[in-house]
């Protein structure tokens, strides 16, 4: 693997260079090369079977990518700096200690059914980064009333509707303070109520400013209206990005078209 | 035929001391058993779910080996066979002030060494059972594999395996009659011995089948409330004994009389 020799700047806080990756010899992606900058908000559209999904898990890692480079603050995922500065690969503690630096909400939220909301939310920053319990739990209660959960807390995630769990899912990112969310399809398995107060919680994230964001989705609207960038792909490449004006009103390639009418 | 009634009341409540040492060790060595079995076949379980080889190729063949043999062998080998080959001899020994015969500590060793391939399996496909997405999600928040499975995999496996443990502890205890055979004073030799003293075969047999079946049942009733215990922990209703056991008749009458239904 080609490592390059100079880190991204600063503001970059995603630099992915020439991802590909294969499952059973079937390639899904294609030199895949994407900039992402701190407070952006980035939405990935696209047709299923378009690689959306598979670049967003290269980028934490859930995914190993074949070949390519992905940085993600500054660091060079799944690889460790040795003292003379090269790179080893690692995807044990130090894989792990960078995933901490990025939330990732899944389509099927995986909340943890054995704990309370509460308990999902200040779980990893109590038991695994051994922060005090107590500001923990009072920053995790915070968490919840911000997604519009507070008198749900104590609740397991079988006794939530769709819509509640995902809430509880971005609480329970936002509880590691990342520097990027992702977001696989968030509302993909929910009903149109549902998924209009997640897309809200989202929202009120994205205006906020402060947290960088990649979104897989199907709301077209959703996208007109958060994106700062839409990054369209097909076929395990990327097929054309721009402003949300640019690429849903004056789309350059044929299959942007196709795509956007059959959605639209 | 002739029932001895008053040999059998007599067995059955005012039981020799010797019977109710025997009953003793029975109990004693089934939870020592199953505790040490329960150690073994988890270290057995994460080695067939670690990512190294060597380690899951070690576990699938122990796994392999001891289910495949019946635990009578193993205990004759592991008491008798050793010693014969002059390999290792177990000889009583003093632990904390109370003496432990040989024969207990090999019985103990091959009681180990079959339920931890058991509870191997139990835990390995308890894990398996649970969606890939806990998984990945543990590892998303930037836990590492062992972190995820002491959080979050296995305390949800743990629901899933206790019915089938229970059962394994209920064949434990079961089990142990076979320790007779390598001479552990345990009920079923005690039974034997009083057999062959009295001739009331029939009449001692039955109060040792009563009291194994006080023993398990006793068991029925502790499982039952464990696994109510984790259904609370998880959210999930929880279920008593009698309704379970009033569905389970219930079906049963349906079955037989469909027409007597109101």
């Amino acid at each position: 693997m080609r490592f390059p020799s100079k880190l991204p700047p600063k503001d970059v806080i995603v630099r992915a260079t020439d991802v590909c990756y294969s499952v059973n010899g079937h390639q899904i992606l294609h030199d895949v090369s994407l900039d992402v900058h701190r407070g952006e908000v980035v939405v990935l559209l696209g047709p299923s079977g378009a690689g959306k999904t598979t670049f967003l898990r290269t980028i934490n890692m859930l995914n190993p990518y074949d070949d390519g480079t992905i940085f993600v603050d500054g660091h060079l995922m799944g690889y460790k700096k040795t003292r003379s500065g090269a790179y080893t690969p690692d995807s044990g503690r130090h894989l792990a200690e960078q995933r901490r630096n990025i939330g990732f909400v899944f389509q099927h939220f995986n909340l943890w059914p054995h704990m309370t909301a509460l308990e999902n939310v200040w779980h990893t920053p109590v038991r695994i980064l051994k922060q005090p319990k107590a500001q923990a739990v009072e920053e995790a209660k915070q968490l919840l009333a911000r997604v519009g959960l507070a008198d749900r807390m104590d609740a397991h995630p079988n006794g939530l509707s769709g819509g509640q769990q995902q809430r509880v899912a971005i609480a329970r990112a936002l509880a590691m303070h990342p520097s990027l969310m992702l977001f696989d399809e968030p509302t993909s398995a929910l009903d149109p109520e549902m998924t209009l107060e997640v897309l809200a919680v989202m929202k009120q994230l994205a205006r906020s400013g402060d947290t960088t964001m990649m979104i897989v989705t199907h709301e077209i609207e959703f996208a007109r209206e958060v994106a700062d960038r839409i990054v369209v792909m097909a076929d395990g490449r990327l097929l054309e990005q721009g402003t949300p004006e640019e690429v849903l009103d004056h789309p350059k390639e044929q299959r942007t078209r196709e795509f956007l009418a059959k959605v639209l | 035929m002739h029932f001895d009634w008053t040999f059998f009341w007599d067995s059955l409540f005012q039981p020799s001391n010797a019977y109710l040492h025997g009953l003793m060790l029975t109990i004693v060595i089934s939870i020592l058993a199953m505790i040490l079995g329960l150690i073994l076949g988890l270290v057995l379980a994460l080695m067939r779910l670690s990512r190294n080889g060597v380690l899951r190729f070690i576990s699938a063949t122990y796994v392999w080996v001891l289910r495949g043999i019946p635990l009578l062998v193993t205990l004759v080998i592991i008491y008798l066979g050793l010693a014969a080959a002059g390999i290792y001899k177990f000889q009583d020994a003093s632990v904390l002030g109370i003496s432990i015969a040989g024969s207990i500590q090999a019985a103990l060793v091959g009681l180990t060494l079959n339920e931890g391939a058991y509870v191997s399996e139990i835990i390995r496909s308890a894990v398996a059972a649970l969606p890939e997405g806990q998984l990945e999600s543990s590892l998303a928040m930037g836990m590492t594999r062992a972190s995820a499975m002491r959080w979050i995999i296995l305390p949800q496996a743990v629901r899933t395996m206790i019915p089938p443990l229970g059962n394994q502890f209920n064949q434990l205890m079961k089990n142990t009659s076979l320790l007779s055979i390598i001479g552990v004073s345990e009920v079923f030799l005690i039974t034997q011995s009083i057999s062959s003293a009295t001739f009331r075969t029939f009449e001692i047999f039955i109060v040792t089948g009563i009291y194994y079946l006080l023993l398990t049942t006793i068991w029925t009733f502790a499982q039952n409330a464990l696994e109510n215990m984790f259904n609370r922990r998880l959210g999930i209703e929880t279920v008593s004994l009698r309704t379970r056991m009033a569905s389970m008749f219930a079906g049963a009458r349906a079955k037989l009389s469909p027409s007597s239904r109101d």
